[in-house]
């Protein structure tokens, strides 16, 4: 029988989140904060929201709980998590960045750094140029074509 | 005729009506847009992000595109001067003669490093299947001149097929590299030269130094932990002893014809190499080139931490190369994956198993470009034999591998016994 120790974390909607020491020191910045001995009654994190917080920590105890082993399926399951949890809109990945940023954990900082990055190569300036081109040849033909009917037309 | 007419005025009509209605709304869109940020505008997010996290999102694009966000706002001109990851290779290449005609690849990448205002942690520079450019050897020394005012990292140069290179003596005062890779180089260290205290791995490919001179630059970089002499320039350049001057080594590959031994190479020259070096995890040998001999003295060297082994260009219809890779299972008890990669010579020779038949711990077995000889069947049924743990064995075979052999192979090899009971065979 193991007693884990626990840690608080206040954040900035005064919402509270317990967990336990080991995934609580996956962020470098809270590892640090507890071996200076700030952490006696709870750790405050005014800039990350509960939606934000709690996701993160999903993150860090999933990693946590994995076992650390070369074994296919594991490693398989995580790529998979990984994978779905990048799956959020802009604004919530990139409220991720800032407590991810913040929070200093690595591995979590390198999965959302590569998929921003995945997504700007999607997308380069000159695709959107092109697509805003092609539109406005579609719209001046119209116009032309109409207009060339309406001066046959003598109107 | 004339109803057809009327009915095409009618469409026009209601298509300009439509249109104009659209570059209405378009308009006044157009004018809310300048007033307040649109909040389907991804580059609004990253624009507001702080600067470290607008790098590392850089720093993972292609260098063309990083630069490239320079024209997106004033405020992103000057964002890309904090790179800290450069590659230059075929494809920046290519796209550079491709879309700018760009003769000058040298002075683009000067005057883009110019530019970089950070530290920049690594560089590479990879000239390899790279044709038709204005190459001038002197932009390689005034660029590592530079790299070693701006704490590199991690280092690649591989000059491919071009003439090799002399490193230039300011390549040895970068004393922050933990990565460094050369191909076709000439790697001469001044007599000053203190080593690289936090050196981790290095690779070295086609690259010439002086007989000893490896051997002192082993010892001068202590923490040294991946050592990769795929291809030295000239065969038997490195003495054994020089290699074994990396006492922290975990990963290490060469090529057996690079060693300069005064006997013929035999199994015990292995045994030797990785009795010396005591946290050595994964082995890498490639047999190209090299004539084996009979096992010599055999002396029992402690070889607990050897867990990966790559057996590379082994000819397994030579009689000393095939018992060389029995001696070699049965000696190193915790090995946990084998990589067989073999060639063919036309050598008849009559399979033998060996007498005895002792458990290993194997997990893990790759066979690559087999053939389908009667060699191979033998040795994938002494493997199978002892290897109670046994999860997977993946085998491949060579282009000469025809599909009516591949099967008959198949075949033979899907009624061997087995000792585990888990153990999957793989054909790909």
């Amino acid at each position: 029988m193991s007693f884990s120790k626990t840690i608080m974390l206040r954040n900035y909607d005064g919402e509270t989140f317990v967990v336990d020491e080991v995934v609580a020191v996956e962020p470098q910045t809270i590892e640090h904060m507890i071996e200076d001995g700030c952490a006696n009654t709870s750790i405050p994190l005014p800039n990350i929201t509960s939606k934000i917080l709690s996701k993160v920590i999903e993150h860090c105890k999933k990693h946590v709980e994995t076992p650390n082993s070369n074994e296919k399926d594991a490693k398989a399951d995580l790529k998979s998590f990984d994978f779905d949890f990048v799956k959020a809109d802009q604004g919530t990945l990139f409220d991720l960045i800032l407590a991810v940023n913040y929070l200093n954990i690595k591995g979590l900082l390198d999965l959302i750094y590569q998929t921003i990055a995945d997504m700007i190569k999607g997308k380069t300036p000159e695709e959107e140029e092109e697509m805003r081109r092609v539109n406005a040849w579609v719209f001046s033909c119209f116009v032309g074509v109409t207009c060339l009917y309406f001066k046959s037309k003598k109107i | 005729m004339i109803l057809f007419r009327q009915f095409m005025f009618k469409i026009n009509i209601g298509l300009l009506v439509r249109i104009m209605k659209l570059t209405h709304r378009t308009r006044t869109r157009t004018r809310t847009r300048t007033r307040k940020a649109s909040k389907f505008a991804p580059q609004d997010f990253i624009s507001s992000m702080p600067d470290n996290v607008v790098t590392n999102i850089l720093d993972r694009l292609p260098v063309r595109h990083a630069v490239r966000t320079s024209i997106l706002s004033r405020s992103w001109r000057f964002k890309w001067t904090m790179l800290s990851q450069l590659e230059f290779d075929r494809v920046f290449f290519g796209c550079l003669m491709q879309h700018k005609g760009e003769n000058d690849c040298g002075g683009v990448i000067s005057r883009l490093l110019l530019h970089i205002e950070g530290v920049i942690e690594k560089f590479v520079l990879s000239m390899f299947d790279v044709k038709h450019i204005n190459y001038r050897y002197e932009n390689i020394n005034h660029w590592i001149l530079f790299l070693s005012t701006k704490s590199i990292k991690d280092l690649t140069l591989d000059i491919g097929n071009w003439t090799p290179v002399k490193m230039p003596t300011h390549l040895f005062s970068c004393v922050e590299l933990k990565h460094l890779k050369l191909r076709n180089c000439c790697f001469n260290p001044p007599p000053t030269f203190h080593g690289f205290p936090n050196l981790l791995s290095l690779e070295l490919y086609m690259v010439r130094f002086k007989s000893g001179e490896l051997g002192e630059i082993l010892t001068r970089c202590p923490l040294l932990e991946t050592l990769d002499l795929g291809s030295l320039f000239s065969t038997r350049s490195v003495k054994l002893v020089e290699i074994v001057k990396s006492e922290n080594l975990k990963k290490l590959s060469l090529r057996l014809c690079d060693l300069d031994t005064e006997t013929i190479i035999s199994s015990s020259t292995i045994f030797e190499l990785v009795g010396f070096l005591p946290k050595l995890e994964e082995l890498s040998l490639d047999f190209a080139k090299c004539q084996l001999t009979e096992g010599g003295a055999k002396k029992k060297f402690p070889t607990a931490s050897l867990k990966t082994l790559t057996l590379s260009r082994i000819d397994l219809s030579n009689v000393h190369m095939r018992s060389c890779v029995f001696e070699v299972i049965r000696n190193f008890p915790n090995l946990q994956t084998l990589i067989i990669s073999s060639i063919h010579r036309k050598t008849d020779s009559v399979p033998i198993l060996p007498e005895e038949y002792n458990t290993t711990g194997l997990r893990r077995v790759v066979f690559e470009c087999l053939e389908g000889s009667e060699n191979e069947v033998y040795l994938i049924k002494y493997l199978l034999v002892c290897s109670p743990f046994l999860e997977k064995v993946v085998i491949r075979g060579g282009e000469w591998f025809m599909s009516r052999k591949r099967l008959k192979f198949a075949r033979k090899v899907l009624k061997l016994h087995r000792a585990s009971t888990v153990a999957e065979i793989d054909f790909k």
